[in-house]
């Protein structure tokens, strides 16, 4: 009986629920395309504040007064990979090693004293112990540098600075003595930092010049991080076991920090903070700003769905007097409505869910460029929530309408 | 609509009046939904006018985005600073001083700066910072190397002479900082004998503006050299764009979905006056009469909804950005506008559609329940 | 089974709305199996006095009491219950839901009252002589036809007592009259209690006991 009276009620009041049925799917659909942000925006936002630069630098370690004025003390080259070992590898998004030198470049009877880098712009290594490659060089840490012409292949060629290349009036192609040896300019690197007053070569080749085979004096390491908060900053050597193990398996930039430095021999893994602390904060703040949004948009479709739900029974009021009047028990005039606003409900909920997976897809694309992840479980999350909602506004206005009296409403005197 | 007589509008009124007082349940729920729709959009709308700056107030802790160095020789006046300071879209300025210290024959960096901003600017502190002067802070490398203690006293040599200082912290900051020693200028001019001159001077601009900031410095300040870091300033831009984009790109949809959401339970609402609307029909009621009865009911649920939300999503927006930032936001006065007029237009359209498919039904067949 | 001589019993029943007093102070007794009129001007308290027998209403002050059951203390709920159980409504409206037919609008009584049976559903409308028309919408029905639909939902859970508020009231002389015949020929069948609220000198003259209302006092109670 229920079945052929919600069946017949859907059909002679088509217009009303498909009314109904569009004002939940749009409700629900905001509701939802928040909650997807709300998951995905951690893990965007974290990779868009990667374009701040690295927020780990890996140095040797110091261990005296010399250390710091001067001595050179390195890294060794085959440590680099072992980077990706560690158990947070898939959060880094970028490496590069660093030699530093110096020389003297003259041109044009002008000489100047710089640094000279050796390094790697942009090139894939090997995944340890896995198949696959991993992106290392300048460009996975620091993506604001700009590169023209191509970068240093051998000791015959480097890349020079963009404001010496303007000082020095050349440009690539020219010819600069480095050290009295003339070496091609292969391309130049504008960085809108000190690095626009150095030059570079590529790693292997500049270890081979200055006879620094296997040497490297710092990395710096782009890595996607947890935001850091009060457990976070304390010092991890006044930890318990149990506190210890929670702070290494979390991905603040301090733990990741520290299971580098313990995979370079003889280093000391910082993190970067004017990169790290400042990221921290702002994806803290995003999130719960989105979190929040997210709250607000729930409550409102709550409440948007439920009026809707109440304004269908409220115009129906006579039906549940004349149901009353035939003898109904409240649970049966009850089961009857709340039978239509479940399915109201999940129908809303449906395609409330099929229209944000496209809303927060759009959203994705245009904002971060990746469409973001949808997950299928809001689904079933989606139905349920619509329904439960439609449910609730069902059983308001019926307890209501069953308080009033059926004489008055088949009066007519609403 | 011909001009109404001043006995035509009170007969209407009263007409509408009775008619308001006999559904008010579901004059109110119309305009309830009215008010969750413009009031969710408000508060969207309003955090989007405000997240740019707010975000940008956290971004500040990424430091300068000018740097400002000498063009000849190797200090700045100190006057620089404060020309700096009063051009256009310049949020904060503050000069640096740069040398070298002996400490026990091994050369140091020594930055020498305004202590009070090391806050701002993305410095990590074990211990305190220096309370007064003659207080240092050390690097934390350099406390490795030397195992420093707070409270420790340092002997620092300088080519203006020397002096005993007193570490009261460290710092992190994963740069050259690190094995620095840093004071505050005044106790760096003493320390290296110079006076009112900086090595460096650092800008923080408004993200987005910095080229032209850069340009008034040299233009304005003789003799130096402003360098934008792009680091900062490109990824900065590129955050508060992208956010601000997700924000419009939320609201449109909220605006979008919301409306068709709020326009359906509204038209519901007289949708089902189908009969009373036929009953108008038979008992001569015009076109134009007609119609102005239910505007008139769709004004007022838009602008009580209007309003009501205005206040809801001016409270929320307040809400949110004090739970996300800390802080409350300024909204727009015209969003006051807005808001009335996207209730307005809702509650209108919404009942315009029903209105003009109820009247084009046969009266008859309306009163027989078809 | 309480008394048959006392089966529908008010005592000193009042109704007073905001404005005005209703009914004032009803006595009466209705044997079971009586088909009792109810007459009287409109505003006379009719109708008032039929939905406080049906419970759809609450007396001001006063006891109502149908088959020994003291209805003016139950709750909504056994109110419900005991309306099912007893009672069958007819309205001048005819109250049928729109968006069923006769037959599902037969059945959902029954569903209120236990189970769904189309097959006795469709026999109840054959037996008001609807048997053509079970699948016709309330919209495309005659006032007539909606009136014998309403009977056969207000019997189909054959109850004792059978209320009808002006039944006829919105028919013609000719489909007044069948409607009354219909009437007749099921209360001789099935011997339910009759309480018929109208107006009509004609339909009131259907019952055995006419009883005259006036500005919501009982002014004369005839047999015939």
């Amino acid at each position: 009986m229920i079945a052929t009276i919600v069946r017949r009620s859907f059909a002679n009041r088509k217009k009303a629920a498909a009314l109904m049925i569009a004002s939940i799917t749009f409700g629900t659909a905001i509701a939802s395309s928040l909650i997807v942000i709300s998951m995905e925006i951690g893990g965007r936002v974290s990779r868009e504040l990667r374009a701040f630069g690295a927020n780990i630098l890996v140095e040797p370690e110091i261990e005296g007064m010399a250390d710091l004025s001067g001595q050179r003390r390195y890294l060794r080259y085959e440590d680099i990979v072992r980077a990706k070992t560690i158990f947070w590898r898939h959060n880094i998004v970028g490496i590069a090693p660093f030699l530093e030198t110096d020389a003297e470049i003259t041109s044009n009877g002008k000489s100047e004293k710089v640094g000279l880098i050796g390094s790697w712009y942009y090139k894939e290594l090997p995944l340890p112990g896995e198949t696959g490659t991993f992106p290392v060089g300048i460009k996975t840490v620091s993506p604001w540098w700009s590169l023209s012409g191509k970068w240093s292949d051998s000791a015959d060629n480097i890349v020079i600075g963009s404001s010496i290349a303007s000082e020095f009036s050349v440009k690539p192609g020219d010819r600069i003595d480095v050290d009295g040896t003339p070496l091609k300019i292969s391309g130049t690197l504008d960085s809108g930092g000190i690095e626009d007053r150095q030059i570079f070569m590529d790693l292997e080749s500049l270890q081979r010049l200055k006879g620094a085979g296997g040497k490297i004096s710092k990395v710096l390491v782009s890595a996607l991080t947890a935001p850091m908060d009060t457990f976070a900053y304390r010092d991890p050597a006044s930890m318990s076991k149990a506190e210890y193990e929670k702070w290494y398996c979390t991905g603040y930039v301090t733990s990741i920090a520290k299971q580098i430095e313990d995979v370079f021999k003889g280093s000391k893994a910082r993190p970067i903070w004017q990169v790290a602390g400042t990221e921290g904060k702002v994806l803290k703040r995003l999130k719960v700003l989105v979190y929040l949004l997210c709250l607000m948009t729930l409550a409102a479709s709550t409440l948007g769905v439920s009026t809707t739900m109440i304004m269908g029974l409220v115009q129906r009021k006579e039906e549940i007097g004349l149901m009353k009047a035939l003898g109904a028990g409240s649970e049966k005039i009850a089961l009857i409505f709340v039978t239509e606003g479940i399915m109201i409900g999940l129908a809303g909920g449906l395609f409330g869910y099929l229209l944000s997976v496209g809303a927060s897809q759009y959203i994705g694309t245009k904002v971060f460029g990746i469409a973001l992840e949808q997950r299928a479980m809001l689904l079933p999350m989606t139905m349920a929530g619509a329904a439960c909602v439609s449910i609730a506004g069902t059983v308001l206005p019926i307890k209501k309408a069953m308080e009033v009296r059926s004489a008055v409403i088949l009066k007519g005197e609403q | 609509m011909k001009v109404l007589s001043r006995f035509e509008i009170r007969r209407f009124l009263f007409f509408f009046a009775r008619s308001v007082s006999q559904r008010k349940g579901r004059v109110v729920i119309a305009s309830l939904s009215v008010m969750l729709a413009v009031a969710m959009v408000t508060a969207l709308a309003g955090i989007n006018s405000g997240i740019r700056e707010k975000l940008g107030a956290e971004l500040k802790a990424y430091g300068a985005n000018i740097i400002v160095s000498p063009r000849n020789g190797d200090s700045i006046e100190a006057a620089a600073l404060d020309k700096i300071r009063g051009i256009q879209h310049v949020e904060d300025a503050s000069g640096q001083v740069l040398g070298k210290v002996f400490i026990g024959g091994y050369a140091i960096e020594l930055i020498g700066l305004n202590i009070d901003r090391l806050k701002y600017s993305g410095w990590r502190f074990i211990g305190d910072r220096p309370a007064k002067r003659n207080e240092v802070l050390a690097g934390i490398d350099l406390r490795d190397a030397l195992r420093l203690a707070p409270g420790k006293t340092l002997s620092l040599e300088s080519n203006g002479g020397k002096a005993d200082f007193i570490v009261s912290g460290f710092v992190e900051k994963g740069g050259p900082e690190d094995s620095s020693i840093i004071m505050s200028i005044e106790d760096a001019w003493e320390l290296t004998g110079t006076n009112n001159v900086f090595s460096a001077i650092l800008v923080r601009g408004e993200p987005g503006k910095l080229d032209g900031i850069a340009r008034d410095i040299v233009r304005d300040v003789p003799a130096v050299a402003a360098k934008t870091l792009r680091q900062v300033a490109s990824a900065e831009e590129s955050l508060l764009s992208k956010m601000q984009l997700l924000m419009t790109l939320v609201t449109l949809i909220a605006l979008f979905a919301s409306t068709v959401s709020v326009a359906s339970t509204v038209s519901a609402n007289v949708f089902e006056r189908k009969k009373e609307i036929g009953l108008m029909k038979a008992l001569g009621g015009s076109r134009s009469q007609i119609t102005l009865f239910y505007t008139t009911e769709a004004v007022i649920i838009g602008l009580s909804g209007g309003l009501s939300g205005f206040i809801a999503g001016y409270l929320s927006a307040q809400a949110i950005s004090r739970g996300a930032f800390g802080s409350f936001i300024h909204l727009p006065q015209w969003m006051i506008l807005l808001s009335l007029a996207m209730g307005l237009s809702i509650a209108l359209t919404a009942s315009h559609f029903p209105v003009r498919g109820a009247m084009r039904y046969d009266a008859a067949a309306i009163l027989r329940g078809e | 089974m309480g008394s048959a001589d006392e089966f529908i019993k008010l005592r000193c029943v009042s109704k007073e709305y905001a404005t005005a007093s209703a009914l004032r102070g009803i006595d009466m007794v209705v044997e079971k199996g009586q088909w009792v009129s109810v007459v009287g001007p409109s505003g006379s308290g009719k109708s008032t006095l039929l939905n406080i027998m049906s419970g759809l209403d609450n007396p001001t002050s006063g006891q109502v009491v149908i088959d020994s059951t003291d209805i003016t203390a139950m709750k909504e709920d056994e109110m419900a219950r005991f309306r099912r159980e007893k009672i069958g409504f007819v309205f001048q409206q005819s109250h049928l839901i729109p968006y069923l037919n006769a037959v599902e609008n037969v059945m959902l009584a029954q569903y209120f009252h236990s189970i769904a049976d189309e097959r006795e559903a469709a026999d109840s409308l054959e037996r008001v002589g609807m048997g053509h028309r079970i699948d016709h919408k309330p919209s495309q029905l005659s006032g007539g036809e909606q009136q014998r639909i309403c009977i056969a939902r207000a019997l189909i859970n054959s109850p004792q007592i059978l209320l009808a508020d002006e039944p006829t009231g919105n028919l013609d002389r000719e489909n007044t009259r069948k409607i009354l015949e219909l009437l007749n020929r099921l209360y001789s069948e099935r011997q339910f209690t009759i309480i018929l609220v109208t107006h009509d000198p004609f339909v009131a003259q259907w019952g055995r006991r006419t009883i005259t209302m006036e500005d919501g006092k009982i002014i004369r109670d005839e047999y015939r």
